[in-house]
């Protein structure tokens, strides 16, 4: 058994990976990115993304608009701080609670065996169904929250083509 | 750490609850969309039993509006019944500008427990629209009846 134990040298290499500059600013750059697209999605539609919401028959219609109205701005705004390093412990908490939440709702909706698509990155109800593959991509996503929330906050897109254009100067 | 994190984290809550109700407010959409506020108020609207729709529907005299999401509308729905979603029930009312006035109109959306047939005949009415009864039973009962469906044409 003791052969099947990670060491704690392992455990160090792996957190050294994590936290590594390049690999913080990858998983930034990814989430940062997709959250802005999330974001900017539902604000151009608010009454579609808050259709979607009360397609999984949890919240009355006058608290899905509420939502509708402030969710895409919070995906916004911490999709962009992820990107330009603005308060970016925030942004990843934030990012990886709304994951989490958004995971959960999947999975509830799921279990009431409801066929509906998720609103997750299109109001398109063709698109994105929720399923096992959608619990799937949002836990991994909320892992790359989980990385960028411990990571330091100093790596973001902005910082990294600050240095490099102050390198080549 | 987390301490900083959930500072920072509350203060992007803030500014998204923030510019969210701006950009709404400004823009009349979302939580501030006129008629978002219609389904709270008391409706004269009228509703009818599944006997009564049917006889609409037998008579040829009624045209049935869909008022659920335009996926399920997509699947199956109520012969030549037209879609009108709550989440897009403006632009979906104004293209029935051909459609009398005063005709016959019978919404329906999931079943008892849903809302937007109700949300969806106050806007009818608001648009105009003098005959608008709402058949709460909606596609479970028309279904669970049997009743005639169909296919949308692809």
């Amino acid at each position: 058994m003791d052969g099947e134990r990670i060491s704690d040298g392992e455990i160090r290499v792996v957190r050294a990976l994590l936290r590594h500059r390049l690999v913080v600013l990858l998983v930034r750059v990814f989430l940062g990115g997709l959250f802005v697209i999330a974001g900017l999605d539902k604000i151009t539609d608010p009454a579609g993304f808050a259709q979607s919401i009360l397609n999984y028959r949890l919240l009355s219609p006058t608290l899905a608009l509420a939502a509708a109205t402030v969710i895409p701005w919070m995906e916004l705004l911490c999709g962009l701080g992820l990107l330009l390093g603005l308060y970016p412990r925030g942004s990843s908490l934030l990012a990886a609670g709304m994951l989490l939440i958004f995971t959960i709702l999947v999975g509830v909706a799921m279990a009431r065996g409801l066929d509906i698509a998720c609103g997750c990155f299109s109001q398109d109800p063709e698109v994105g169904r929720i399923g096992w593959m959608k619990i799937l991509d949002n836990t991994g996503l909320f892992l790359l929250g989980l990385i960028s929330l411990y990571a330091r906050p100093e790596v973001s897109l902005v910082a990294w083509l600050r240095r490099d254009s102050a390198s080549t100067t | 750490m987390i301490r900083q994190s959930i500072r920072e984290a509350v203060i992007l809550i803030l500014l998204a609850v923030v510019f969210g109700t701006s950009y709404t407010f400004v823009t009349h959409r979302g939580l501030f969309a006129p008629p978002a506020n219609a389904s709270s108020r008391p409706s004269p609207i009228s509703t009818i039993d599944v006997a009564a729709a049917k006889r609409g529907f037998d008579a040829g005299a009624a045209l049935f509006i869909d008022a659920r999401h335009s996926f399920e509308f997509s699947r199956r729905h109520i012969p030549h019944a037209v879609n009108i979603p709550l989440a897009d029930a403006d632009a979906a009312i104004s293209r029935l500008d051909s459609v009398s006035r005063d005709r016959y109109l019978i919404v329906y959306c999931d079943g008892a427990e849903c809302n937007s047939s109700m949300d969806v005949g106050v806007r009818l009415m608001q648009a105009g629209f003098t005959n608008v009864h709402v058949f709460f039973g909606g596609w479970e009962e028309w279904t669970g009846k049997g009743y005639p469906t169909e296919r949308s044409a692809s």
